[in-house]
């Protein structure tokens, strides 16, 4: 259950059936509540779930993921995308995104994996949940001469921090990195305020940044996001700042090598020590050393490929997509081996 | 009630499967433990989701989605004390589709891009299959050779909503004067260089056809655009006939979505209902009114989300040089240019 009095909403959103047009990035709020970010629908969705108890100890193992989802479906592997995996870490169940068809169509629903990698729906039609809309741009809905809305938003990363959902997403038109930090439970507002966020560049250029991925982080005390940019580098960000309207420089803390973008990222500890794994597009998976993640003086000078937090490359690790932390030893990783994508549990390094 | 003497089977109507004979209540374990249709005959995969209800005496299996043309189906019945029933259903090839779908257009339509161009949209004449875009969209260099790191490689694909248009961002890394990637690799694309865009015919559209051809453009680039947008600077011919368009010659090619969603005519603070076309390279903007136009004073307006095809905005270029007195702290902003019709036109 959501912890608020805004019982209205709730009331209200228990009556439908959730309409998914997509969904491509998917989160865990705190007590089983499920967020969805639907760029094509231009919404934020907030799942309660009820799915509070621990379902066990073992890790999840899933061969062939999109051929196992496309049985379940009744139709083929090349039919069936999942844009991103959440961990509920409340019952250590994997939920998926997925699309059913290869067009923009296609039906999008959510599964949830348990510790046997047995696969079911999550029923949009019962589980209650919340909604927030997106759009607020000008003329974001004009349709073109066959009715058919060319604007989208495509939200890459969301995440609750805070006690706000923060989203990050990319228009299909306009290229404007605007960041939202929606307060949740979602209370009664039509759309999240939208933040600037920019990125100085070493030397002397700044411009808009959109933010690819990120993770929220505590510098002393006080919650960050630790975010990475369609442009690379890894950057703090206050959540203090992240307020309606506003313009924030994230400070570079990190240079991670040439040609290389990070695709998700989590936070963990380990023998007492602060890490965090990091997916790439281009150089495998990293672990960062955050022991000290405060302490690095923001990256101002034009430099080298790498700087900043120290890194090292895991082996043995190739075609991580997507990253969430699944218990204290180990994350989940959803592995793209040729045309096969997998689902398996891995040790945290 | 069910006949001890039939012998179990399982038929398909419509979209039901229905295993009969069957009596007494649910299994404690649930229908499926009795009765589970397949997609293909791998053993590992799980069966197919959908509802049960008890039909007579039968149990009755409704897919929770059709399942896909051409898909073998193995439907499994395990009547209490009685051998296990299977029956196949389906599997009959689909004929290829005729490949007709094409790519109707890539803006910026020039054959001559900045150095800094920033994205791409390409069109196709039906809905295309989602997901597989950077296996299928290159841009090669004048010796043929294939270019690697040049766009945003996002999961996601950046579609309208109904997956005809596909928007491109070259990578903004190396675009971005002064990122590592920037001085390390330079920019995607290199003022004086020639280079081909390709589309492959071998991407599906999504309803499985191949393209009807490949698709190649051939670019020069020349040298970035760094300027912000100057609106003091277009060319308006006013309509010398109540039937006549506006035209709006931009001096530059205009990102071409923003170009005609940012830029609106208004006649007091209304919107203006008027069909806008761009022309010559994104470089004109022609609006056609609805309805004639009446003598008075018109106003064009343009948002500050306007964009030219380097992301440079209405006072504020795409990436600033703090260094710059005059760049420092821009931000874009919105414009309007008036402009008066006479009364009573001919």
């Amino acid at each position: 259950m959501a912890q608020s009095g805004d019982t209205t909403t709730l009331e209200r959103a228990r009556t439908q059936r959730a309409n998914l047009k997509s969904a491509s990035a998917l989160a865990f709020a705190p007590r089983g509540v499920l967020l969805v970010g639907d760029g094509l629908g231009g919404a934020i969705y907030a799942f309660e779930t009820g799915d509070l108890a621990k379902t066990g100890s073992g890790p999840v193992q899933v061969e062939d993921l999109t051929g196992k989802i496309a049985a379940l479906l009744g139709t083929t592997s090349d039919q069936i995308r999942v844009p991103d995996i959440a961990v509920n870490p409340d019952s250590g169940n994997v939920y998926l995104a997925v699309a059913r068809g290869a067009g923009a169509d296609a039906d999008t629903l959510i599964l949830r994996a348990d510790r046997s990698g047995r696969l079911s729906e999550l029923d949009l039609e019962t589980t209650p949940h919340t909604r927030v809309a997106l759009v607020d741009q000008p003329d974001a809905d004009k349709l073109d001469r066959r009715g058919n809305a060319l604007r989208t938003d495509t939200i890459t990363d969301l995440g609750y921090v805070d006690g706000k959902v923060i989203v990050a997403g990319l228009s299909n038109e306009e290229f404007a990195s605007t960041l939202r930090a929606i307060p949740y439970p979602f209370g009664d507002v039509t759309k999240g305020a939208s933040i600037e966020i920019w990125h100085g560049a070493h030397g002397a250029y700044e411009t808009n940044a959109p933010i690819r991925t990120f993770i929220s982080y505590q510098f002393d005390g006080k919650p960050e996001i630790l975010a990475s940019y369609t442009c690379t580098p890894l950057v703090r960000i206050p959540v203090a700042k992240l307020t309606p309207g506003a313009k924030v420089m994230g400070t570079t803390i990190a240079e991670l090598g040439n040609m290389n973008r990070p695709l998700d990222m989590i936070a963990y500890s380990k023998d007492g020590a602060d890490f965090i794994l990091m997916a790439n597009s281009n150089r495998g998976v990293m672990k960062l050393d955050a022991s000290n993640l405060g302490k690095y003086a923001a990256i101002t000078d034009k430099i080298a490929a790498t700087e900043g937090v120290p890194y090292e490359t895991v082996e043995g690790l190739q075609g991580v997509r997507r990253l969430d932390r699944f218990d204290d030893n180990s994350a989940l990783a959803m592995v793209a081996t040729g045309e096969v994508l997998n689902l398996t549990t891995i040790a945290l390094p | 009630m069910s006949d001890p003497a039939a012998s179990p089977c399982i038929t398909r109507a419509g979209g039901t499967f229905r295993a009969a004979p069957w009596s007494g209540a649910e299994p404690a374990a649930g229908w499926g433990e009795v009765f589970a249709v397949f997609a293909g005959d791998d053993p590992a995969a799980p069966a197919m989701l959908g509802a049960y209800a008890r039909d007579g005496d039968a149990v009755a299996f409704t897919p929770r989605f059709a399942p896909a043309p051409g898909l073998r189906l193995r439907a499994v019945y395990r009547p209490p004390g009685a051998d296990v029933v299977t029956a196949r259903f389906g599997g009959v090839p689909v004929p290829p589709r005729a490949p007709t779908t094409r790519v109707l257009s890539v803006t910026p339509s020039a054959e001559i891009w900045p150095e800094n161009i920033l994205k791409l949209y390409i069109t196709f004449s039906a809905p295309m299959r989602i997901g597989v875009a950077w296996d299928n969209i290159r841009i090669k260099d004048a010796n043929g050779a294939v270019l690697g790191g040049l766009f945003v490689e996002i999961d996601q694909e950046l579609w309208d909503t109904e997956g005809r248009r596909l928007t491109v961002l070259f990578d903004p890394g190396r675009i971005k004067r002064g990122l590592v990637d920037n001085i390390n690799e330079g920019p995607p694309l290199v003022a004086g260089e020639r280079y081909s865009l390709e589309i492959d015919a071998f991407w599906r559209d999504a309803a499985g056809g191949l393209l009807a051809r490949p698709f190649v453009k051939p670019i020069l680039v020349e040298a970035p655009l760094r300027a912000p947008i100057d609106p003091g600077a277009w060319r308006l011919t006013t309509p010398a006939r109540p039937t006549d368009p506006l035209i709006v010659d931009l001096g530059r090619s205009l990102d071409a979505a923003l170009a005609l969603r940012a830029i609106t005519v208004r006649k007091d603070g209304a919107i203006l209902s008027c069909e806008a076309e761009l022309e010559r390279n994104e470089t004109r903007l022609v609006f056609n009114p609805t309805r004639p136009w009446t003598a008075g004073r018109y106003t064009l307006k343009a948002e500050d989300i306007l964009e030219d095809v380097a992301g440079n905005r209405i006072g504020r270029p795409f990436d600033i040089d703090a260094n710059d007195p005059v760049q420092r702290g821009a931000t874009a902003q919105a414009a309007e240019l008036t402009f008066e019709i006479q009364g009573d036109a001919p």
